[in-house]
């Protein structure tokens, strides 16, 4: 006799062994960094506050872009399966057909969709948020420096880039 | 034109592929690996050496935390994550007892093969003789492979290992691969020539 968070536990490996979707690791990678980075970059007392805040937003957002790009992309993989299935009298392989093409949609998502809602949303909704609090806007300097110039900094797509030890750090993209 | 497309989609290879966590972690993050710069190159409103910087620098972050998580999967979760779902399943017919998840794993892929196939001593090998279901099944495992058409699956088994994958993305990728590999990327940034070992010198204020 299983007690109830064992058959939960086994309802869940069974639901993961039957029908494992490409979806439920980018959502799992989209929610814990979109969480995590955010979380790790605030605790980084070695970073002045501002750029911990501008960082922590930018990682945050990330997260929240992603998440929301592939359920709103897998939505559409459903009805296409479905769609493809009935057409083709494979309703007993729809699983497949949604795994493969779960796969495909979180692929070209990665590639194309968050890269390019992150590009034109980022900077523009961080400056409105930083103008709202009256501080000063973080604006690309024209001419910012020579790839071997240290300390450099510049901003891009409202990410700053500056030398090692100052805490900053890439990468917070989902 | 569209049963093309639905035999491609069905295709078994695909299908395992594409239910498989670390494979379609490893093809998201292969993606982003490769769109992430291409999207920093295309941004013309940046000068070209910031955006050889950044791109490079966001290339080399994905990669190292893939390979990082990749490096991590066989040797914790996977290892740990099916002997504890073993354990929290102890005695339940839907995960037998397995000695550990490659033993499973050379079940399964017997299984998903034709009877006459499956004679594959290698393969056969990794699966111990007396193993069975439980105590009331007559046969063992290896011999219901040897003579079912379709031997007994194991899906929470696979789950298990799945559930163990994702878990493994939280843990590995999105918290521990992310915060190493931010110390091994300055040194590789150095030796491409992007970077200068840093001077003693206090943080900048960006609103300086």
């Amino acid at each position: 006799m299983l007690t109830p968070f064992q058959n939960r536990f086994k309802n869940l490996c069974l639901k993961l062994g039957k029908n494992n979707n490409a979806l439920y690791g980018a959502l799992t990678i989209a929610a814990s960094k979109g969480i995590l980075r955010p979380t790790f970059t605030m605790m980084d007392k070695k970073q002045e506050r501002k750029s911990r805040t501008y960082t922590a937003f930018r990682e945050g957002f990330t997260g929240v872009v992603a998440f929301a790009s592939y359920l709103v992309t897998n939505a559409g993989v459903n009805k296409l399966a479905k769609h493809i299935a009935k057409e083709t009298n494979k309703l007993d392989k729809l699983p497949q057909m949604t795994s493969t093409l779960s796969l495909i949609s979180v692929s070209l998502t990665a590639l194309f969709v968050i890269p390019w809602i992150c590009n034109f949303a980022t900077k523009p909704l961080l400056d409105k948020i930083q103008g709202n609090k009256n501080t000063k806007p973080l604006t690309p300097q024209p001419k910012i420096h020579k790839s071997n110039d240290i300390p450099f900094r510049s901003l891009y797509y409202g990410r700053v880039y500056n030398n090692f030890n100052t805490g900053l750090k890439i990468g917070g993209g989902l | 034109m569209i049963d093309k497309i639905a035999n491609i989609l069905t295709n078994p290879n695909f299908a395992n592929f594409a239910m498989n966590t670390k494979y379609t972690v490893t093809t998201e993050s292969i993606f982003k690996a490769t769109g992430r710069p291409a999207a920093i190159m295309l941004d013309k409103n940046v000068d070209l050496d910031t955006r050889k910087y950044a791109a490079t620098k966001e290339g080399l972050y994905q990669l190292l935390c893939l390979g990082i998580y990749l490096t991590m999967i066989p040797l914790v979760f996977k290892k740990y994550g099916f002997k504890i779902a073993q354990k929290i399943l102890k005695n339940d017919s839907d995960l037998p007892n397995f000695k550990d998840a490659n033993e499973y794993l050379a079940y399964a892929k017997l299984a998903s093969r034709k009877k006459a196939d499956r004679n594959d001593a290698k393969t056969l090998a990794k699966i111990s003789d007396n193993l069975k279901i439980n105590d009331s099944d007559k046969f063992t495992l290896k011999e219901h492979l040897l003579n079912d058409e379709k031997p007994p699956e194991f899906p929470v088994a696979k789950g298990a290992l799945e559930l163990s994958n994702l878990v493994g993305t939280v843990i590995g990728l999105a918290w521990i691969a992310s915060e190493l590999s931010n110390h091994i990327l300055h040194p590789l940034m150095r030796m491409l020539g992007f970077e200068k070992k840093p001077e003693k010198q206090s943080g900048i204020n960006i609103n300086s």
